[in-house]
């Protein structure tokens, strides 16, 4: 029987006006692995910044390692053997790996020099222990996101941690890199380390975890153990929704042959010869993994990279594309990936963000080029009703909101103008399973007279939502797939398709 | 109580130094005409500050500006001498600062120099321009009397450089506030990445708050060069550290800490109140330079707590 890590009992947390955290009870052995699920403001995060001494609880207590502590600031719970890895692994670029683990530790030291053999060394013994593989000399900036994972893993191991808190950690991993980081995952456990794991991604769970702790509106509604669940449970639980679809069923309204975009032998730097056709109603998947070319290809017919050779014709013209601005206005937009670094200012407010790209749409005088703030508010106050945006007032600053709400702007942003089509570049990372299907249901909207297409690296997602999925593999299109052909197989054998 | 005074504390601030300088010299320091004398003194600063606060709302800096204005006012009074009007001198000279400041944006924004280094460098080149052109040596005799009206003039009894300082901060309140250009430059500054996504043309925005900061740089030396009567080939180097305290002291004024308009108004009042009061207190120059240097820290210390809190 393996022994109790960590146990919170009847743990409470109130601000103003919420109760972020009502009577949780968690328990945590040695080598286990433990998800904590739910949707956003189920109280996940409150409870993990109480545990990382950022927040204070107002009762309960903490059990750690069979003794009962109180953890009032960061520094306490380092000194415990807490570590968090957060979404944003908080690591120097230019630092190599070595550099970076040894960060906040006395450097070794050699007469006036460091002591770099030494501090290799060391990491080289944890290395070792852990079975992990990369170029510890490489400045992390260069590093895989997954092995930037695994620096921050090594750094906590420096403090010698007993308990891992790891936040989102394959948001930003292909399939692959998932593997192997979970491979790495569970022979940490092995070394008696207990790890909550937080994540979105239900399918990731029940391969990695041992049990689940399932928190709704600041209250814990399941303790399981992973084989006593499946997903549609887990998805009920958190949602309290009964059978909630993942995909939103679309409605088949016009089937329009019609070409909206046409895509001829385009090259660029980062992908070649790419030929595609977009139909009217039509949601085309990308598919592929990190480094296709997929990202590059949209972001170029967006008017932000340059494009070598190729054609583009919009509804059957063709055209020459020059900057984003220009793509705007012909009605081409793309939602990027990354929605707080390319998707929306943060200090600016609701209604400003989502005015941003339609200033122009939006003036008084065309020559003072002044901007009729009732009409700006009217319309952000209709895109904020019909997307279900939760926010306090249209004024209010973007970076309070949640990541979902956050999306809903960043697509709310495209929603005034006539648009023929729409790109998302991984529209659903990092957002919880209701405002997914929320997401979903607003493409299947967007289909009925635009052509969309889905960017996306999750396979479920292309499949569920997508009319054909074209693949690409290290820049070149390997394949388009139809809707009755779909299947996991086919389509990642184009992905992993070797092309020289 | 805290938070009103986070809120607030810049102009709250101001009003108290307002109240004990009244206090302090009663029949001296709250009359119209110690506040007109006070507002004419600060009116050039505002001019010049306010463009600076057109390039910090992008994220940039441009340290030319001191250099502009001194070109500005050298090549004025250079054209003026030669028997030019005036009402040709002025907006050539204007245009040249322009044009100036678009060639500081071209390479921030289409060569990705950073600012701080191009404009620095740029201002240097400038500043040997403008030496070159004068000889050195100040210009003074053979400016007609004429020009001297927009330095020196009144309007309705009320000194011009408080008139135009009014005009420009409305003018730039207005465009800030109200206006397409405004809300690009603010979202350029608050995060350029998405600014671009969002089909704004950064570079041609970046162009034109560099070319506005650079006008009314120059706009700067001309009314300086009016209301001393003459040009100094360093005449202008006063402004430069002086105009970005007050911008910073101005970004104290909001919550969200970005540069804006009326808050560089208020830090251009602040000093401009300072230094007025503690010279009719009789306090010495380097006294009054140390009390100015402590109040900005504080102010931005005050701001400082702000980001942590968030």
């Amino acid at each position: 029987m393996k022994q109790k890590l960590l146990q919170i009992n009847a743990l409470t947390k109130t601000f103003p006006g919420v109760k972020a955290l009502d009577d949780v009870d968690f328990t945590l052995k040695q080598g286990e692995i433990r998800a904590l699920i739910g949707e956003n403001g189920a109280g996940k995060s409150t409870m993990i910044k109480i545990l990382a001494g950022i927040y204070q609880k107002d009762s309960g207590e903490i059990i750690f390692q069979g003794k009962k502590v109180d953890i009032d600031e960061p520094a306490k719970a380092k000194k415990l053997g807490l570590a968090f890895i957060h979404q944003d692994v908080n690591l120097i670029p230019y630092f190599n790996a070595i550099e970076n683990i040894w960060l906040g530790f006395n450097y070794p030291r050699e007469g006036f020099k460091f002591n770099k053999k030494q501090m290799e060394a060391e990491v080289k013994e944890l290395t070792d222990k852990l079975s992990f593989e990369f170029d510890l000399h490489r400045p992390v900036s260069q590093l895989s996101t997954a092995n930037k994972w695994l620096v921050a893993i090594l750094k906590a191991f420096m403090m010698d941690a007993k308990l891992l808190v790891l936040d989102e950690p394959t948001a930003a991993l292909t399939d692959k890199e998932v593997k192997e980081l979970f491979i790495n995952l569970k022979r940490i456990k092995q070394l008696g380390i207990g790890i909550i794991y937080i994540s979105h991604r239900l399918e990731e769970i029940f391969e990695i975890a041992d049990s689940i702790t399932v928190l709704k509106n600041g209250q814990k509604v399941a303790d399981r153990k992973i084989d006593e669940v499946d997903k549609e449970t887990l998805i009920k639980l958190m949602t309290g929704k009964k059978a909630l679809t993942r995909f939103p069923k679309r409605e088949d309204t016009n089937k329009s042959e019609k070409n909206i975009l046409a895509v001829k032998n385009l090259s660029g730097n980062d992908y070649q010869n790419i030929c595609f056709n977009l139909k009217e109603n039509e949601i085309l998947g990308f598919f592929g993994l990190v480094g296709a070319g997929r990202t590059e290809l949209m972001e170029s017919i967006f008017g932000l990279r340059e494009i070598r050779t190729g054609q583009i014709k919009l509804a059957n013209t063709e055209i020459e594309i020059k900057n984003p601005g220009q793509m705007v206005q012909s009605g081409i937009v793309l939602i990027p990936e990354d929605r707080r670094d390319a998707g929306l200012v943060l200090n600016m407010g609701v209604d400003e963000n989502i005015s941003l790209p339609n200033l122009n749409l939006m003036t008084k005088s065309s020559f003072l080029k002044n901007i009729d703030k009732s009409k700006q508010r009217k319309e952000a106050a209709q895109i904020v009703e019909k997307l279900n945006v939760k926010t306090p007032s249209l004024t209010q600053p973007v970076k309070y909101l949640s990541g979902g709400n956050q999306q809903k702007v960043v697509i709310g942003k495209w929603l005034f103008r006539d648009t023929s089509v729409f790109i998302f570049d991984e529209p659903t990372v990092g957002i919880d399973v209701g405002a997914r299907s929320e997401v979903y249901a607003l493409i299947n909207n967007l289909v009925a007279d635009a052509g969309v297409i889905v960017v996306s690296s999750d396979l479920m997602e292309v499949m569920g939502i997508c009319d054909r999925i074209a693949v690409m593999s290290n820049g070149q299109l390997t394949g388009i797939v139809d809707k009755k052909d779909f299947s996991e197989d086919k389509i990642l054998q184009l992905a992993y398709k070797e092309v020289e | 109580m805290k938070n009103i005074l986070r809120k607030y504390g810049t102009v709250i601030g101001l009003f108290l130094i307002i109240i004990i300088f009244s206090i302090l010299k009663p029949g001296v320091f709250p009359t119209l005409r110690n506040w007109t004398n006070i507002l004419e003194q600060i009116s050039l600063l505002a001019v010049i500050a306010i463009g600076a606060t057109v390039v910090m709302v992008i994220g940039e800096f441009d340290l030319s500006i001191a250099s502009v204005a001194s070109f500005a006012g050298i090549m004025t009074a250079g054209l003026l001498v030669k028997g030019i009007s005036m009402f040709l001198v002025i907006p050539i000279v204007l245009l040249v600062g322009f044009l100036f400041g678009l060639i500081n944006g071209f390479f921030v924004s289409k060569l990705n120099i950073l600012s701080f280094i191009t404009t620095l460098s740029s201002g240097t080149f400038l500043g040997g321009i403008t030496f070159w052109y004068s000889g050195g040596t100040i210009i003074f005799s053979g400016i007609p009397d004429q020009f001297l009206i927009w330095g020196q003039g009144e309007l309705f009894g009320i000194p011009m450089v408080i008139w135009i300082m009014l005009l420009i901060f409305f003018i730039f309140l207005y465009i800030f506030n109200q206006t397409m250009l405004g809300r690009h430059l603010y979202a350029i500054g608050g995060n350029e990445k998405a600014a671009r996504y969002s089909g704004i043309k950064v570079e041609k925005n970046k162009l034109i708050a560099f070319g506005l900061t650079s006008v009314l740089a120059a706009l700067t030396g001309i009314l300086l060069a009016s209301k001393l009567g003459s040009a100094h080939p360093t005449a202008g180097g006063g402004f430069l550290l002086k105009s970005y305290a007050t911008v910073f002291l101005g970004m104290t004024l909001f919550k969200q800490g970005e540069p804006n308009i009326p808050g560089t108004l208020v830090g251009v009042l602040i000093m401009g109140v300072l230094a007025n009061g503690l010279t009719l207190l009789y306090v010495p120059n380097y006294f009054q330079d140390m009390l100015t240097g402590s109040i900005i820290i504080a102010a931005l210390v005050f701001q400082g707590m702000k980001v942590q809190n968030n």
